[in-house]
């Protein structure tokens, strides 16, 4: 990896620097349908620097939590052994690869380094922020190979990982390197499905599955932060265990979003209520995105509403997802069914489930979906 | 020289007093720190068959690697129940039977030395020593998160930085206390004239 990018990147400006990375401030133009006006919070953009000057010693010494590096799978029938079927998984379909983690499993190492057919990719899963984010791992700085170990470290309570390859710094809600010689480099993500065993099994029946066989001797079928399923516990009340940059009451700290990263901008679309508004056009720095409901797996899908050169307009209608240009007929996974379009697949921007405090810590700009219209 | 009398011709009492507190301890604190899982109602093994154990072919080299201060990666693991498993850390073994032996001494040297001062008229508290072995109970690590601010909940969110700060003299604490302790009781009961409160003459 060079070391150009983290001298050249100390010299650009804060705001310059954060365009770059894709997590600079949304001032402006952004505008999602139903946003209503004057609602945008105060804009506080921060630096690098100011992450790295918020690091927070968790405990445990590196690889302490120790990710898995050589992870085996097993058949969802195997799988039916040790998961019930509302137990998380977080479901990869990349690359030709259909492979479900159990959060049950992750919640102990935080970061499978596995494979899909030709490249590496790492899933990762914060329980503090309550995030799952895939990353390709390749290099953004130089195309190289990468895997992640855990610092033992936090950042506004999210896992701060680092690359073995530069012992770069990398929180994961953040995507980007903070400290290191990959410093503002940003990582490419990959869209993973927060769901449950009995959805994704239903979806996918051939998937794969995370063993628990991996190579730890952990307490899997107990999870140290509470239960998904059960509330008063960390997932869904209280305060974050750790200091963080930014608050915001709008919502309880452990409301679920889903956080959309594009064109350098930032959504949080609030996830249960999303289930009953099911689609949402809007444009985002000028990007134009649709979110989409996908009832199956109980996800919200966000993906750039435009086919060929032409922007399209969605709308629910009887059930069905149509846009208006055409009548076509499209299903949540952003494939058109029916119709003139017929075929065509809409490219998926990332988003991903997380905290409402953590989000907020990392992107005090961003904008959030009002749910209440149609 | 009564502390001699002590190490050399415990109590019976004394003894198994002592090996019952350091037996508790042990469980108390493997527990603490997560190498002792119960679990009513989960599947720790997976769906596999039990009573099993389990070794991690890599043993050799994860049985020295910390995954907290004073607390080890498990390299063997056995489950009795479904719901029931210990898992095997050589450091976090050779720790606990340092600091459960310390605990028993602790308890030992105390009775005994209680049993011996009541015959000589005195007063003793025997056990409030024993609260050096406290901070050792603290020592447990969840992911990123102390047990004892998980256990607490949200009430000691606050305080998770300062305990992660103060974390890692917990076992050093312990041990101090603990072989302090036993070596101040045992000079007590050295010397008569310091060993306890002598009821009042009036």
């Amino acid at each position: 990896m060079r070391r150009e990018g983290s001298r050249n990147e100390e010299g650009l400006s804060r705001r310059a620097f954060l365009l770059a990375l894709g997590v600079g401030a949304a001032a402006g133009a952004s505008a999602w349908s139903g946003l209503p006006a004057g609602a945008a919070p105060k804009t506080k953009a921060w630096s690098l620097e100011d992450f790295a000057k918020n690091i927070q010693s968790g405990g445990p010494p590196k690889d302490g939590i120790p990710p898995i590096d050589r992870p085996k799978y097993v058949s969802a029938a195997e799988a039916d052994k040790f998961l019930r079927e509302g137990d998380i998984v977080f479901g990869l379909d990349y690359g030709g690869a259909v492979k479900a983690y159990p959060q049950k499993i992750l919640v102990w190492h935080e970061v499978v380094n596995a494979e899909v057919p030709r490249e590496k990719v790492s899933i990762t899963y914060c329980p503090l922020t309550g995030s799952v984010v895939a990353f390709r791992g390749r290099s953004p700085v130089d195309g190289a190979m990468l895997t992640f170990g855990t610092t033992g470290k936090l950042v506004n309570s999210n896992l701060l990982m680092y690359d073995r390859q530069t012992d770069s710094h990398w929180p994961q809600i953040l995507g980007a390197a903070i400290a290191g010689p990959a410093k503002a480099a940003r990582l490419e993500e990959i869209p993973l499905a927060w769901t449950t065993w009995a959805r994704w099994r239903r979806r996918y029946p051939p998937t794969l599955v995370l063993s628990t066989d991996t190579g730890y001797l952990r307490a899997y079928g107990t999870d140290p932060y509470g239960s998904y399923e059960r509330s008063g516990t960390y997932y869904d009340s209280g305060p974050p265990f750790f200091p963080v940059m930014g608050t915001d009451n709008r919502f309880p700290a452990k409301k679920v979003m889903v956080g959309v990263k594009a064109n350098g901008a930032q959504l949080a679309i609030p996830k249960a209520e999303f289930r009953t508004r099911r689609v949402a056009n809007a444009t985002l720095e000028g990007l134009p995105l649709v979110a989409l409901y996908d009832e199956g797996l109980h996800v919200v899908g966000v993906y750039e509403r435009r086919a060929a050169a032409t922007v399209l307009t969605f709308r629910s209608e009887g059930g069905r997802i149509v846009d208006e240009l055409t009548g076509a007929v499209w299903i949540p996974s952003g494939r058109c069914t029916e119709g003139k379009l017929a075929g065509t697949q809409l490219r998926q921007v990332t988003a991903y489930d997380v905290m409402w405090f953590a989000w907020y810590a990392f992107f005090p700009d961003t904008r959030v979906l009002e749910t209440g219209k149609t | 020289m009564i502390g001699l009398r002590v190490l050399l011709f415990p109590d019976r009492v004394a003894i198994r007093t002592g090996l019952v507190a350091s037996a508790l301890y042990a469980l108390a604190y493997l527990y603490s720190v997560g190498s002792l899982v119960v679990a009513p109602g989960s599947d720790l093994v997976g769906g596999a068959p039990v009573p099993s154990a389990v070794i991690v072919p890599e043993w050799p080299t994860r049985m020295w690697k910390p995954i907290a201060p004073f607390v080890w990666e498990p390299i063997a693991a056995v489950y009795p129940l479904r719901w029931l498993a210990l898992y095997l850390s050589v450091p976090n073994l050779l720790l606990t039977l340092l600091l459960a032996g310390l605990v028993g001494l602790n308890v030992m040297v105390a009775l005994a030395r209680m049993r011996l001062m009541r015959t000589a008229g005195g007063e003793v508290r025997p056990l409030k020593g024993l609260l050096g072995a406290a901070p050792g109970l603290l020592t447990g690590f969840t992911c990123c998160v102390p047990t004892l601010v998980l256990a607490l909940g949200s009430l000691a969110a606050g305080f998770t930085v300062a305990v992660i700060a103060v974390r890692p003299y917990f076992i050093p604490a312990a041990v101090i206390a603990l072989i302090v302790n036993a070596l101040w009781g045992l000079r007590q009961v050295s010397c008569p004239t310091h060993a306890g409160r002598a009821p009042s003459a009036s």
